[in-house]
């Protein structure tokens, strides 16, 4: 659940919403359930609060609570709920329906439930933005299709006109969100709006989120947890002559890389490119040749395995195959257990059980599996059981590898899932690394691409798919499928040309340029800087922005 | 649309040709001879006699022959003669059919009128006085045999407390309208006379209560149920959610999802209504289908047994045709 508040045009010092102790209980036949017991907190304008928890904690039922919308048996036993100052609780039903979808208002778990079957989206559209009085009918009508435009809905004049039915799950999500936003509410409560939905819609519908979010102008910017300049890894090979020259791969070759703190960072590139040699690089399996690692203000570039040891414990990694990352002959308890002895987390055998019970729980797994061996899970469990194991020890910096990659599609999401919902509970901050570029749109709040052991772009990741610079962004970019299969038909698939090339002699210039489509002398000759071509949007490309393939052909503007 | 209403129809057609097949073999096949029943055993030790009757009603051909005799019969109308009344078959259903049609119409819209609403309210008021009240309406309709309630309303209205009038369509000193559809109340209308719509009407009323009771309780069970259902929708929430007001919801979101299986149910009663009032109108001597329906089968009189079941079967294929397209007209997911 997310609860998102719009800045006040004044001072803004009270909170918007402030709940204190709000207990709400089922009265069922077997006794008084009490869902949520005691929960207080407060948004302020501009911030969006996240409330996370593992199914059946209590979420929906206090979102619900939030609007009063709790039906029979249950109530609200206790607390207060204040918006605006107001008393909600205490309001009087018609007050209450003011209230409700006007400056309050929900988008539920839901889409493919949340809309009647029976009318139009137009009607569905329209009549919260009449009931509420702030248009009149053909106002509403006007801007109804103005918002399902914006929320990336194809035609919506025509669109507008149709049942429920008719869309998909993304679409109907979207009109679920317009349906939300349509009376600028000054809070809107958000109950898992994408559980339902598969990853890549759910990637979309939160990148939606977070504009709307950006348009209201969230909290200010975070700390640098992270910060790397310069970062070069070469790896001598074997001569395979005694008269032969060494040959020298590159896998890392001079990467600037800033991750901020609570931040999650996607990474993507071909394989081969130097994404998990950066990683290894990073918490230092390997150490670098040249450039700088600061983690919170401490170079680790040169740092010796004693003065690193206590670094460990805060930066931890999640590899790709679950398979190979757990030790067959350890029991999941001593996998888990033995970072927490190692770090001394846990004093004792009693306090290593506990804590591994509750790691496993944390993680989605019944806490009674510590004894068996790692053979005995599947593999989203098992990439579960990594992700208790780096936890154990409480970080605040996870890279994750390729986490996904080898599970199949349906844990995928569980897993995406669950990482989300760890980095909210715990304050994570997240290096993600992987080739499925609809994965990490739907993660990361930015990417940055990698090729042959040079950054090429970074940006936030709805700017990045929306306008990318780099001519191999565009590449990676065009490989994603688009859900809508009507888009997805007209689309300009580009298909890249070639193996990239060798990393141990790598291109002169642009290293990209032997691929490149529009590709000049002058990246033959001098490598293209990063260099900031819009606020935070990072490109290598003297002719960045340049290559737009349409219908199958590739015009690119030249400059003379 | 028109796609959908024509296939629509098209099933319609071929289902009433089957049926008129099936009917046909039906009615020939039965056990118990026609024509013994009709000379009584005296004339029908005579075999010329027996000959000639049977000559007479085309029972000698074989039975395709008088199959296609049939078809060609039904397209002109002609339903047979009726071996009992020794009238056209057509003739005589024309005669009893209006009496049926406005009691079963009579007690069908008390039904909706009233059993509708006491559903929708019971819902929306869940557990409240109204809703209990419902409960007792719908299990007296649907439990109490029909002949038992007749006895109770005519004991009560008409025997005890004389605020009803007795059996029959009109009183037996008035007279009927003059005949135009053969509905009373729809002929005294025409007519003018106010006198006799007041005493149709009067007539209407006990009939009608009991040979609706049962569809009421069912229309009004039916009505709640699927509206507490609808209630508990998700869309009903986010509409709540939307801050509609109460009644907007109630109009606007659960009743045209709410009233969908009402519809089916409502025109599968009807056709009920229309086919199956024989005991009412027995006790209430109501000239209608339902005795004569009683009266034919009596007699083994097939052309007129035919008759009525073609009728029958046409009410139910024409009502399962109209809910097939209200259904299409309230449930955007029908047809694509
Ligand atoms: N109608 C009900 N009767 C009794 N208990 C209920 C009812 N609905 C929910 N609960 C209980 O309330 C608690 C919170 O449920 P809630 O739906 O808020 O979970 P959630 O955190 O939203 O889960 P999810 O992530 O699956 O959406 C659970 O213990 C659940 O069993
Ligand atoms: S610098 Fe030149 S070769 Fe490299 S990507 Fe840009 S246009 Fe292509
Ligand atoms: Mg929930």
């Amino acid at each position: 659940m997310n609860v998102a508040v719009k800045p006040s045009a004044a001072g803004l010092v009270p909170p918007v919403l402030e709940v204190r102790d709000l207990k709400t209980q089922f009265f069922t036949d077997e006794g008084v359930v009490r869902a949520v017991d005691g929960v207080s907190f407060s948004v302020g304008a501009g911030e969006a609060l996240g409330i996370v928890g593992e199914s059946g904690s209590g979420k929906s039922v206090t979102a619900l609570s939030l609007m009063r919308l709790l039906e029979e048996p249950s109530r609200i036993a206790g607390g207060e709920i204040r918006f605006q100052g107001r008393d909600v609780l205490g309001a009087d039903p018609e007050e209450m329906r003011n209230l409700r979808g006007g400056r309050m208002a929900m988008v539920f778990q839901d889409p493919m439930t949340s809309l009647n079957p029976v009318l139009r989206i137009a009607r569905q559209l329209v009549e919260t933005m009449v009931v509420h009085g702030n248009y009149t009918g053909d106002q509403a009508a006007d801007r109804a299709v103005k918002m399902l435009g914006r929320m990336g809905i194809n035609a919506p004049e025509r669109a507008i006109h149709s049942y429920p039915h008719q869309f998909s799950g993304g679409m109907r999500q979207r009109v679920v969100l317009a349906m939300g936003m349509s009376n600028d509410p000054v809070l809107l409560i958000a109950d898992e709006p994408t559980t339902a939905l598969d990853v890549t819609i759910q990637a979309q519908i939160l990148e939606l989120l977070r504009e709307l979010n950006r348009d209201f102008g969230t909290a200010g910017r975070s700390e640098r947890l992270l910060e790397v300049r310069g970062l070069v890894k070469h790896f001598p090979l074997p001569k395979s002559g005694f008269f032969q020259k060494r040959l020298i791969v590159h896998a890392v070759d001079g990467v600037d890389l800033d991750v901020a703190r609570g931040e999650t960072v996607g990474l993507v590139g071909e394989s081969g490119c130097g994404k998990s040699t950066l990683a290894r690089v990073l918490i230092r399996i390997h150490k670098p040749d040249a450039g700088s690692i600061v983690f919170e203000g401490q170079d680790i570039a040169a740092a010796s395995a004693a003065e690193i040891r206590p670094l460990r414990r805060r930066m931890q990694m999640v590899f790709q195959d679950p398979y190979a990352s757990l030790n067959p002959r350890m029991t999941v308890a001593d996998t888990i257990g033995e970072p927490l002895r190692f770090h001394g987390l846990a004093a004792t055998a009693a306090e290593t059980r506990e804590q591994v019970a509750e790691l496993l729980s944390t993680v989605g797994l019944n806490p009674k599996a510590a004894q068996r061996y790692p053979h005995e899970f599947s593999g989203g469990q098992r990439q579960r059981i990594s992700i208790a194991r780096a936890l154990a020890v409480k970080p605040d910096f996870i890279i994750a590898d390729e986490p996904i990659s080898a599970l199949d599609v349906n844990i995928q999401a569980q897993i995406i899932n669950l990482m989300l919902e760890l980095q909210e509970q715990f304050g994570l901050t997240y290096l993600f690394i992987a080739h499925d570029l609809a994965v990490v749109r739907h993660i990361s709040d930015r990417v940055v691409v990698l090729y042959l052991g040079k950054v090429v772009e970074v940006a936030r990741s709805g700017v990045l798919f929306e306008r990318p610079l780099h001519p191999y962004t565009r590449y990676l970019i065009s490989a994603v499928p688009v859900p809508d299969a009507a888009v997805e038909r007209q689309r300009v698939h580009l298909q890249l040309q070639g193996e990239p090339p060798s990393a141990v002699d790598p291109p002169s210039g642009c290293r990209f340029r032997t691929r490149c489509p529009i590709a000049q002398p002058v990246c033959a000759d001098v490598p293209p800087p990063l260099a900031e071509h819009e606020d935070g949007h990072f490109a290598a490309c003297h002719f960045a922005g340049e290559f737009r393939p349409t219908n199958g052909r590739v015009h690119a503007a030249r400059h003379g | 649309m028109a796609r959908y209403i024509v296939s629509r129809l098209a099933i319609t057609l071929v289902m009433a040709l089957l049926a008129t097949l099936v009917i046909f073999l039906i009615a020939n096949t039965v056990p118990g001879d026609p024509v013994l029943a009709q000379l009584g055993d005296v004339a029908a030790s005579n075999k010329e006699f027996v000959a000639e009757w049977r000559a007479k009603y085309g029972l000698d051909l074989p039975l395709w022959q008088r199959y296609l005799v049939f078809l060609k019969g039904l397209i002109n109308g002609d339903l047979g003669q009726s071996i009992a009344s020794q009238r056209p078959v057509l003739a005589d259903i024309a005669q009893f059919a209006p009496a049926t049609l406005e009691l079963a119409t009579a007690g069908f819209l008390l039904a909706l009128i009233v059993g509708i609403p006491l559903g929708i309210v019971a819902a929306v008021r869940r557990d409240s006085w109204i809703d209990h009240l419902a409960r007792v309406v719908s299990l007296i309709g649907v439990s109490s045999p029909t002949f038992w309630l007749a006895f109770i309303m005519l004991a009560v209205f008409y025997g005890g407390l004389e605020i009803a009038p007795g059996p029959g369509r009109l009183d037996p000193i008035a007279f009927a309208p003059k005949t135009v559809t053969g509905l009373y109340l729809v002929d005294s209308i025409i007519a003018g006379d106010w006198e006799a719509f007041r005493d149709a009407a009067a007539h209407l009323v006990l009939p009608s209560i009991v040979l609706a009771a049962a569809t009421l309780g069912l229309i009004t069970r039916t009505t709640r149920a699927s509206m507490l259902e609808t209630i508990g929708q998700d869309y009903v929430r986010v509409a709540r959610a939307k801050g509609l007001r109460e009644r907007t919801i109630v109009r606007g979101h659960v009743l045209p999802n709410a009233l969908i299986p009402v519809v089916t149910l409502g025109g599968l009663a009807y056709a009920n209504l229309l086919t199956g009032a024989v005991m009412t109108e027995t006790i209430f001597s109501w000239p209608g289908l339902g005795r004569y329906t009683f009266r034919s089968a009596a007699a083994l009189d097939f052309p007129a047994i035919m008759g009525i079941t073609l009728v029958v079967a046409l009410v139910y294929l024409v009502i399962n045709f109209l809910i097939d397209i209200s259904y299409a007209l309230l449930d955007p997911r029908v047809v694509r």
